[in-house]
């Protein structure tokens, strides 16, 4: 409740429109029918020791992943992403593949509000050690998941709520000890935003986004959870390419994860119509 | 013999009521719900690109309304400007369309055949139409879902009383004029 109160507050400080193209979640909404989008996707966590989790990495690490986005109808869309990195070992490799799917089954569109709601699965292979308990099917993980999203947009305040489940099964090549949990529910609330510009003009004009999330996850098998504070500036460019700086930080928690804290930076082109 | 001329009378009737009708297109706005960034207006903006009766799409981007022009002697397709506005993922809020008129009397139920739709005309008072007038579309899907609750039970009506005369193969449009 407490956290509704600060994005109300937040909103009505700043005055602002509502965004909704989140940077650590995904909206409702979908991308357009027949368009192809390309993210790549940066994340750097800085050395970390935690004397409570036993976790104690020397070294910046690096996670990099191309992501391929298909708008297949109005309601149906695609990602492909392929992760590589240093996350779990000393030099870069490649990780291994994540397919995800959204479909939207409701919408419900007014002038200056909507409320949508959309349905994901995911499924992940990926070759890593398996050296933490934070089950991430985004580059960590083998597995499979699903959840649901739901977007409110009420005139100046954006408001997106995800809700969903993760099963890690073995990775290639690495197996679950019986002490690792094998599934996590993962829940995030976000919103955002439009800082700039007050008044649009024309296509070619950048947009500037704010956004703050809270992403959290919760392993019932080892009681463990945690949840982060995400916020991140987004640059809308000639309307097509989309540049995201962000920053993720743990709030509280006690999960054996790689890191409390990472940087974001994201890079987006979208392909309207790009085929018939 | 008198019932073949009774047959070409009724038939006449119908092509001169339903085809000749003095009207054209001019122009449209379009006012699309859900539309937060210019990204997602610019989608948009591509998807009805791809209609071929489209000439040129102004945009007034704060008010998320794009003004469309249309190719001369093209025949211009209401239900497609809507299908591709939700296939950018958005909804129709208002299809307001700039219909030029030359002496048209109109009144509640007139049904007016253009192109290859029928227009029926709702909440207006009898009058002749002359010049250009702003017509817009009351249907579902072209109106946002809270306004088309008004007009839900007067469109039902006039279904049933015009189920007999229309032929299935057209599109069938409730109008106003504005």
């Amino acid at each position: 409740m407490k956290v509704f109160y600060f994005l109300f507050l937040f909103s009505a400080c700043f005055k602002l429109k509502a965004q909704e193209l989140f940077v650590s979640s995904e909206p409702a909404s979908n991308m357009s029918s027949k368009s192809i989008g390309i993210r790549l996707n940066n994340e750097l966590m800085p050395p970390y020791k935690n004397a409570s989790t036993g976790v104690d990495n020397k070294y910046y690490m690096l996670r990099q992943n191309a992501e391929l986005m298909w708008g297949i109808n109005r309601k149906w869309m695609f990602h492909l992403n392929l992760y590589s990195g240093t996350f779990h070992q000393p030099y870069y490799k490649f990780e291994g593949i994540n397919l995800y799917t959204k479909f939207r089954f409701l919408s419900n569109d007014g002038i200056q509000n909507h409320f949508r709601m959309a349905a994901y699965a995911k499924v992940s292979a990926i070759n890593n050690a398996i050296q933490y308990n934070d089950i991430n099917l985004q580059g960590d993980n083998s597995g499979f998941g699903g959840g649901i999203i739901a977007t409110q947009l009420l005139h100046k305040l954006a408001i997106s709520f995800t809700g969903g489940y993760n099963h890690s099964i073995n990775n290639i090549g690495h197996n679950l000890t019986s002490s690792q949990p094998n599934f996590a529910y993962n829940y995030s609330l976000s919103t955002g935003y439009l800082l700039l510009p007050f008044k649009y003009k024309n296509y070619r004009e950048t947009n500037v986004n704010l956004y703050i999330e809270l992403l959290g996850k919760t392993n019932p098998q080892t009681s463990e959870k945690y949840i982060d504070i995400a916020p991140a500036v987004q640059f809308i460019i000639k309307s097509r390419m989309r540049l995201d700086i962000g920053y993720k930080r743990q709030l509280t928690g006690n999960m054996i994860r790689i890191n409390n804290q990472s940087f974001i930076l994201k890079f987006e082109y979208n392909i309207f119509n790009a085929y018939k | 013999m008198k019932k073949y001329i009774i047959k070409i009378i009724i038939v006449c009737g119908f092509i001169i009521s339903h085809i000749a009708v003095q009207a054209q297109f001019i122009k449209a706005e379009l006012k699309v719900s859900g539309l937060t960034c210019s990204m997602c207006s610019f989608a948009t903006q591509k998807q009805l690109q791809t209609l071929t009766f489209i000439d040129s799409i102004g945009t007034d981007l704060n008010h998320t309304t794009f003004i469309l022009s249309f190719k001369k002697d093209s025949i211009v397709d209401p239900e497609l400007i809507k299908k591709k506005v939700e296939d950018a993922g958005f909804s129709v809020a208002s299809l307001v369309f700039t219909f030029h008129f030359d002496n048209l009397k109109i009144e509640n139920n007139y049904q007016m055949g253009y192109q290859n739709s029928l227009y029926t005309f709702m909440n207006v008072k009898p009058r002749t139409l002359n010049g250009n007038a702003k017509i817009k579309i009351l249907d579902k899907g072209f109106v946002t879902n809270k306004e088309y609750k008004k007009y839900l039970k007067d469109i039902a009506a006039i279904n049933r009383e015009q189920a007999s005369k229309t032929q299935k193969e057209n599109s069938i449009y409730h109008i106003t004029i504005l």
